[in-house]
């Protein structure tokens, strides 16, 4: 935990802002800090007073289902997932903010000591590396629209930690793109890092990435010019300034925890393998890779919802369940009698808040037609969380289907992907801590 | 006006226009003789100790029980009580009998229990469910199973984690649940309207209906002298006595002694 100095208000160790009232928290403290933060439970007293003449029968219902972990297990670069892992929780801070520029690629590559390289030198890449090219860094007003209320400036309480040693937009350390050269030489180059991958191995060794086969030379792609499919992901820092770009090029690129890159190497959040961009006809998809934390899509106006869909704002991580879905909790006794309870009352959903991968805390259920949240105003209020509007998004119900809107929240509303998500000029993308814009190239 | 009748139960005259016998409480009977009940002969009143009066909407009462055996069976199917139409009642529901004179009332493992109301706070375990106007509520403070790391060491990134674990969970009819309150205080008020918790859509609820107090000593549960009472399920025998409530299903019984086993 980390005690604002400001308004002594209790912040998780991963913000960068107070919850409270946006101040800036002194990372020095979270570096200290372990880890995962957890609130120490309230102990139950022990021991009860003989209570009055009414005995109360406890009922041990069972627990009420909650997201089954999504995180696929990771097949071959397991001992590199460890090794970053393990990194990340020793300190950040520790790691090499000027490496040696190159390192040749090992003759053949042994997923340990690949393991333990990637960890002890991450800005090293197994490819020279790309020189300081000028890049367009954008400065300037985020394109996003203002909220009349309070709300923070901050586009979202995520953001790069400081201490990775990577200066705003400075490539180094930066992976080079797919080199298409060296791909067309090595059959088996890794097609997100070029690296050897050794024959009978499916992912990279080096950044983890599957391997799709011999990558590919441009000139047997079937699809237009390689140029018209690059995008860059342009990183977006908490004060809504941007930063370093990450190019994605013709293939797939697959970002996480085994990313080279500290950009995505450093956040704990992120799954070793997370997500994976490509293009298909020129148009960019980004595919979930059953990370624990997923993909959020700043949605634009108004979305469906479906059972289970994730979404968030602010600081607030939030499930959508449609009421006829919901399991029961306590079974039936298969003999015709129905389980008490209060009366449903046209209730058509529920909206679970979720603070762990089993665990919800809070829980609203949606009976009105449009059901609003917000800080201020609307039927759920999260007063707390200085990243939400006064009125910020509606949950809604027309026809037997349910939506999702934007009501022109400063931050904006996220939603999870499922599967494959289709990426436009100027998405703003959530990935682990980090917001992303999605920047096509022409 | 100044007509009077006889009280069934005590003998004591009792003016026409009143509903209930004012020397022992028992209802009177409007006009029409009362129905027997269905799995009962009506037994002479007076060999009767203890009897259980049906209430119905409005607070009206309707037909009495009377507790003339050692024990009585109350369920959908089987028994000495019988309602067949309450789908909320298991098949053998609930035991009405009698020990060393006193009046017990038992659950015979019901899926959905037998509630009573409070006359005082009562101290409740972690998990107990209670009913207030139409709300099934379960009140639980047992630690949440914390936020939780990914099998690769991913850290989960949730909402901000909860100080405490006090929470109350409404429980809708066929088992699902309801809405999820967490408390962050030391006592959450319960009612239509005002209250830390409102169900305004609950016409049974009071306006400040009950309240949970957490404290050292336990966790209570308080009755705002609601109209329509603060119900909590029952574990194993429990002595009842007269003007007792008690729902089984959604029946609602109020207990009467008559006499002898007092």
């Amino acid at each position: 935990m980390i005690v604002c100095p400001t308004c002594d208000r209790r912040n998780e160790n991963h913000y960068k802002f107070c919850l409270g009232c946006g101040t800036e928290l002194v990372a020095a403290d979270r570096a200290s800090e372990p880890p995962a933060p957890v609130a120490a439970p309230v102990a139950a007293p022990t021991a009860l007073p003989t209570p009055s003449p009414i005995r109360v029968k406890a009922v041990t219902p069972a627990p009420e289902p909650v997201a089954e972990p999504v995180a696929a297990p990771e097949p071959a670069p397991e001992l590199v997932a460890t090794a970053a892992a393990k990194v990340v929780r020793l300190g950040p801070e520790a790691e090499p903010a000027e490496a040696p520029p190159v390192v040749e690629p090992p003759a053949v590559v042994d997923p340990l000591s690949d393991a333990v390289a990637a960890a002890a030198t991450p800005a090293l890449v197994a490819a020279p590396p790309r020189e300081a090219a000028p890049r367009a860094v954008v400065l300037g007003p985020p394109s996003f629209d203002d909220d009349v209320g309070s709300t923070r400036d901050e586009l979202a309480p995520v953001g790069l930690d400081e201490d990775d040693g990577t200066p705003d937009g400075s490539l180094l350390g930066m992976p080079p793109p797919p080199n298409v050269e060296q791909a067309s030489a090595d059959p088996r180059a890794c097609r997100s890092c070029g690296a050897h991958v050794p024959e009978g191995f499916k992912f990279c060794g080096v950044c983890g990435s599957r391997f799709e086969g011999a990558a590919l030379p441009v000139a047997a792609t079937p699809m237009a010019p390689a140029a018209e499919h690059r995008a860059r992901l342009v990183l977006i820092h908490p004060d809504g300034t941007e930063g370093e770009a990450f190019p994605l090029d013709v293939g797939e690129t697959t970002v996480g925890r085994n990313h080279p890159l500290p950009l995505f190497r450093n956040d704990a959040f992120l799954s070793p393998r997370h997500a994976t961009f490509f293009f298909v006809r020129g148009q960019l998809f980004v595919r979930d890779e059953a990370s624990l934390n997923g993909v959020f899509l700043r949605i634009k106006a108004e979305v469906e919802l479906f059972h289970r869909d994730m979404f968030r704002i602010g600081q607030q991580l939030l499930r959508f369940e449609e009421m006829s879905q919901v399991r029961p909790m306590v079974p039936g006794a298969g003999d015709g009698t129905t389980v008490l309870g209060s009366p449903v009352r046209g209730a058509w959903g529920r909206l679970q808040l979720s603070v762990g991968i089993d665990t919800v805390s809070s829980v609203w259920v949606l009976r009105r037609p449009e059901e609003q949240l917000g800080r201020e105003r609307g039927e759920i209020l999260f007063g707390d969380d200085g990243f939400i509007s006064g009125g910020h998004c509606k949950l809604l119900t027309r026809d037997g289907r349910f939506f999702l809107r934007d009501i022109g929240s400063t931050n904006g509303t996220y939603l999870r992907i499922k599967g494959e998500g289709i990426l436009a000029q100027g998405d703003l993308l959530l990935l682990g801590q980090q917001l992303f814009k999605v920047d096509l190239l022409a | 006006m100044g007509s009077t009748l006889q009280c069934s139960h005590c003998g004591a005259e009792v003016p026409e226009s009143h509903r209930f016998c004012g020397a022992c409480g028992s209802p009177m009977k409007q006009g029409q003789p009362e129905p027997a009940p269905v799995a009962q002969p009506a037994p002479a009143a007076s060999t009767a100790r203890a009897r259980l009066v049906l209430i119905r909407g409005e607070g009206m009462d309707g037909v009495s029980y009377h507790l003339n055996a050692a024990e009585h069976i109350t369920g959908r199917k089987a028994g000495a009580i019988l309602f067949p139409e309450d789908h909320y009642l298991s098949p053998r529901h609930a035991n009405f009998y009698y020990e060393q004179g006193q009046l017990y009332v038992r659950d015979e493992d019901s899926l959905n229990g037998v509630f009573i109301r409070i006359k005082a706070p009562v101290l409740l375990n972690d998990g107990d469910l209670f009913l207030a106007g139409e709300e099934l509520l379960r009140v639980e403070w047992g630690p949440l199973a914390g936020p939780g790391v990914g099998p690769d060491h991913t850290q989960f990134f949730g909402s901000p984690y909860p100080d405490g674990a006090r929470r109350i969970t409404q429980m809708f009819e066929g088992g699902r649940p309801g809405l999820t309150r967490m408390v962050s205080g030391d006592r959450l008020s319960i009612g239509r309207e005002g209250c830390d918790l409102d169900f305004p859509y609950d016409r049974f609820i009071s306006g400040r209906h009950c309240q949970i107090e957490f404290t050292t000593a336990g966790v209570r549960l308080v009755d705002l002298d609601s109209r329509n009472g603060t119900y909590v399920r029952i574990a194993g025998p429990q002595p009842v006595g007269h003007g007792d409530y008690l729902f089984v299903g959604k029946q609602l019984l109020r207990v009467e002694m008559t006499g002898g086993a007092r």
